[in-house]
């Protein structure tokens, strides 16, 4: 929708005043939906202020980690001023929820808030056909939260990458696993057409923002579950087994008993050498240790395997979401409205 | 009446929005005696509905004082009713809950019959939810709401705005017998002013913050001539409005002294003709008839 | 609208007003709150119900769990019970998150729906020109709507505190995790109450529906972050030291723990910690050049003294936002 510049005529067929010329900057739909969306936007941004500050200073902590060592004490440093644990902890949550706040935004403010108050209709009499209105709305802020979840996981990454395993969290929590590699990207595009297809459900905005909230929530549990099965695990046995220090949520650790039967079991796990091994399992009786887990290598395998599941499904659902908008369902619900 | 017979008594009104240097509202004081139909009229934006939401407490003034049936707005909250012109009512109740809301809020003032006639005739059914009622049902409901009240005193904001030509007479008509049946005093504001000219024996114009007009309908318009002829000059009338007509002139004036003298054509003008007049000449002077003046003691309180 | 009939009645006539339908239950302006936000009303019973109903399907699953919590080992093959394929602790973990961040929800709810959505539209108006004044108006849907959130929250704190104390604590997160300190005790409803007075301003403030739910939200997560990043320092810390430091309990916070050196620094060094007797601890100290070892915690003693605590200041914080929603809706109208 471009300001024309041919000289518009008036109803009686004299000419009228030329038409303003084109303005510079966004133009057409782009410059609609910033324009509408502007307070949200901002508060987006600010929301990328505040994260992004905080990660930097996580950075810093986490950069300068060995001058934490004993500190407080007497000519050492001082201690930082909040446990960088917490932080690190607040931070990666943050990122791990973000889609919610993502699903919920596109439900109430994108897309129900216009069909409730009739601008939606108004877009469609202004010449915008309902796909374009639709896209323009998931895409415009879609890809500003795209880009500062981007950067935000980025810092993190680099922040944890810092720390050794005993100070932060390992790869395979969930919050770092999140916030630490690529998947958080994918999940925002899934929260974006989650949103856009239960604002178009329901319509209204609050029943559209529990909606998306209460279709989210089963598929970040999910994918919590089952994340670590998305990847085939590796064997290991005896000393081998027993040097690594794996975590039991990866997978299964335990001994061999003499029959056969496997016993889970962490017990063993951590022993100097393979003669202290040996002793140890004559102790519980048991034949050899068995293990069943993901090295830290798998880290990006199951982050690229999570991904293209979470876009395939992003993908169904925004091809639900443009379905149910073409067949006309997404109209003012009452004449009332329709008056608006 | 014991409260020397004035429904609504204001005085150095003063009222602006935010940080704003505008003032919606600016020294504004008037007096309006009980048992009138008032009609509020003014440019879109003069303050009409701010000053009705004053009235009604809904909103604090910047400065000055407002005083309705005797008492501030908290203290007769009971007496009054105030539609706004969004006609708000809650989307997801049917019509027969919202007038349980009138019954349930005033446990002591509620006429539940006086509410049915006026929402239910030639309206929407009991159990219809009012999002999906049509503009004018849902001015009816929300009309209802104030008529079952029973108060003494209705601050109506553009009631008429949805309703259809015959709904309005209606409309009008009922509140006329309200007035004479109760001795209800009715504020309307309202741009129709033709039909104003039927109902309303009193008249408020608000313009540049302030009251420009106020006073009886009948006062007014005997204050006011419309004054025809060949000579340019007006003498010694105050002029609100004049221009040309014919090869001659025609001016609307406030007569001070004879106008009988000879060389004009002498009319009394319509109460549209003298409104129009002060709304396209802002510069005119204000006139405020004696009733419509605020007590002494009121303004002394500012 | 004909024009009404002579002998309608007037207020001070001897009748008694018609109240058609207004006989039983709840009256007037507390009427009008609950009717206008049934639907709400409905899904927070439904998810309560069905929290308190997954929390007892929970306990019972916890049996299995609790089996093979440190005494029988479980596992694949003849003569070896099956592990439960049931994540219990995961499972708990949900649940006590959910109540724990349920207060976000009231918040949101509170400030969108609950003020802001009636300042918006107008009908707020409508309430206080109906014989409302603007200070009853927000003090019974405050109340109602307190009492109603409270309700559910009580009966999921008492549900999943059951659930928690029936079992050997090492199966689910330490008490001193956030979520299990939100979800188990007092604080629960102490940071409900904080939600709806927060969710309130937030509405009289923003004055539109989503605006209020976002600022209300806005508002409350920095307390939320905060009363984490603090909660710690609410009550005086144990020190231990020598073997009593070095077999700190499992179930205590660690606030810090190490090394005392033989010049008397301290310093984060754990090599001396599950010493299993004070001869092993001696050649430790010896061997790492340190003179004790020291630990700063919060033994599990200390969660309902903290608990009480935070419980104080919260409310305290919701009477002050309370205090400040009054009077700027005292500022806003002439009430």
């Amino acid at each position: 929708m471009t300001a024309p510049t041919e000289v518009s005529r008036l109803p009686d067929g004299s000419p009228g005043t030329p038409a303003p010329a084109r303005r510079r900057g966004p133009h057409g739909l782009l410059w609609l939906t910033l324009r509408v969306h502007r307070a949200s936007l901002w508060g987006w941004a600010a929301f990328a202020a505040v994260a992004t500050g905080g990660l930097l200073w996580l950075y810093d902590i986490a950069r300068t980690r060995e001058q934490w060592d004993g500190c407080g004490g007497p000519g050492r440093p001082a201690c930082p001023p909040v446990d960088e644990m917490r932080l690190f902890d607040l931070l990666s949550n943050m990122i791990t929820f973000l889609p919610f706040a993502v699903a919920v935004y596109a439900a109430g403010v994108l897309v129900a808030r216009d069909l409730e108050n009739g601008t939606a209709a108004l877009a469609r009499t202004q010449s915008v056909s309902p796909a374009r209105w639709l896209a323009a709305k998931l895409a415009v802020p879609g890809v500003l939260i795209m880009a500062i979840t981007a950067v935000m996981s980025l810092i993190f990454r680099q922040a944890w990458s810092f720390g050794t395993q005993q100070a932060f969290h390992p790869w395979h929590f969930d919050a770092v696993f999140h916030s630490a590699g690529v998947i958080s990207l994918a999940h925002v595009v899934l929260g974006l057409a989650v949103g856009a297809l239960a604002g178009l459900l329901a319509k209204r905005t609050l029943p559209a923002m529990g909606l998306a909230f209460a279709a989210f929530l089963p598929v970040h549990l999910a994918f919590n579950s089952l994340r670590y099965d998305l990847w085939p695990r590796v064997g290991a046995t005896g000393f081998d087994a027993a040097r690594i220090h794996s975590d039991p949520v990866l997978g299964e650790m335990g001994f061999v008993k003499d029959g056969g039967a496997r016993v889970q079991d962490s017990s063993c796990y951590g022993v100097a050498s393979p003669a202290d091994l040996q002793k140890c399992l004559d102790v519980h009786g048991a034949r050899d240790l068995y293990l069943e887990f993901h090295p830290s290598s798998h880290f990006w395998p199951i982050q690229l395997v999570e991904t293209g599941i979470v876009l395939a499904l992003a993908a169904v659902v925004l091809w639900a979401a443009f379905r149910l908008l073409g067949t006309g369902n997404a109209t003012p619900t009452s004449r009332q409205e329709a008056a608006a | 009446m014991t409260y020397e017979g004035a429904a609504l008594e204001a005085a150095g009104l003063d009222m602006k929005y935010g940080r704003s240097s505008n003032h919606v509202l600016r020294d504004c004081s008037f007096r309006l005696p009980t048992g009138r139909i008032c009609a509020l009229v003014g440019a879109n934006g003069a303050g009409k509905s701010t000053l009705l939401a004053l009235a009604s407490g809904l909103l604090r003034p910047a400065e000055g004082t407002i005083r309705m049936l005797g008492g501030t707005p908290a203290e007769v909250r009971e007496r009054f009713a105030y539609v706004a012109q969004s006609k708000p009512l809650f989307p997801q109740l049917t019509v027969a809950e919202t007038l349980r809301l009138g019954a349930e809020l005033n446990p002591r003032r509620w006429d539940q019959a006086a509410a049915e006639r006026i929402a239910y005739n030639d309206g929407p059914e009991p159990g219809a939810r009012i999002r999906k009622l049509s503009g004018g049902q849902r001015t009816r409901v929300a009309l209802a709401l104030a008529f079952g009240k029973r108060a003494e005193l209705l601050l109506l904001d553009e009631p008429m705005a949805d309703l259809d030509p015959l709904a309005r007479q209606r409309l009008t008509g009922a509140l006329m017998a309200e007035t004479v049946e109760h001795g209800t005093t009715i504020v309307m504001s309202s741009h129709v002013i033709a039909e104003l000219e039927g109902a309303c024996d009193y008249l408020f114009l608000l313009g540049s913050g302030r009251m420009r007009l106020a006073g009886e309908c009948d006062e007014i318009l005997a204050a006011h001539r419309r004054l025809t002829g060949m000579q340019g000059e007006f003498g010694q009338h105050t002029v609100i409005e004049e221009r040309g007509a014919g090869r001659g002139r025609t001016a609307l004036v406030r007569p001070n002294g004879d106008t009988d003298a000879g060389s004009w054509d002498v009319e009394e003008p319509s109460l549209e003709e003298v409104l129009l007049a002060h709304l396209r000449n802002p510069d005119a002077p204000d006139l405020r008839t004696r009733s419509a003046t605020p007590a002494p003691r009121l303004e002394a309180a500012v | 609208m004909t024009v009404p009939t002579i002998g309608s009645r007037r207020p001070e006539s001897a009748e008694a007003p018609d109240r058609s339908g207004a006989a039983r239950g709840p009256r007037g302006l507390l009427w009008l709150t609950l009717r206008t936000h049934r639907a709400a009303l409905w899904c927070w019973t439904i998810l309560v119900a069905a929290l308190v109903g997954w929390l007892m399907w929970l306990y019972g699953q916890g049996a299995e769990a609790d089996r093979f919590a440190g005494y029988e080992s479980c596992g694949t093959g003849p003569g070896v019970p099956e592990c439960p394929s049931f994540d219990y602790m995961g499972a708990f973990d949900i649940g006590a998150a959910v109540i724990a961040w349920t207060p976000f929800a009231v918040a949101a709810y509170a400030g969108g729906v609950l003020v802001a959505r009636d300042l918006e539209n107008g009908t707020a108006a409508l309430s206080w020109t109906q014989s409302v004044s603007p200070a009853r108006w927000l003090t019974v849907r405050l109340a109602a709507a307190s009492a109603v959130v409270l309700a559910g929250t009580l009966l999921l704190t008492t549900a999943i505190r059951w659930v928690w104390t029936s079992y050997d604590k090492s199966l689910v997160n330490p008490w001193y995790m956030s979520d299990v300190f939100h979800a188990t005790g007092v604080v629960s409803l102490a940071y409900t109450v904080l939600a709806v007075a927060v969710g309130a301003l937030a509405g009289l403030l923003a004055k539109r529906t989503l605006p209020a739910m976002g600022l209300a939200f806005g508002a409350f997560l920095p307390v939320y972050v905060a009363a984490d990043m603090y909660r710690a320092r609410l009550w005086p810390t144990t020190h231990l030291s020598g073997l009593k430091a070095s077999q700190v309990p499992d179930d205590a916070d660690q606030i810090s723990l190490g090394l005392i050196t033989d010049d008397g620094r301290r310093i984060n060094e754990l090599d001396c910690f599950d010493s299993e007797t004070s001869a092993r601890l001696e050649r430790c100290l010896d061997h790492e050049g340190g003179r004790d070892v020291f630990a700063q915690i919060h033994p599990a003693s200390h969660y309902w003294p903290i608990q009480f605590v935070e419980t104080g200041i919260v409310l305290a914080l919701a009477a002050v936002v309370i205090w400040a929603a009054f009077r700027l809706l005292r500022q806003r109208t002439a009430s």
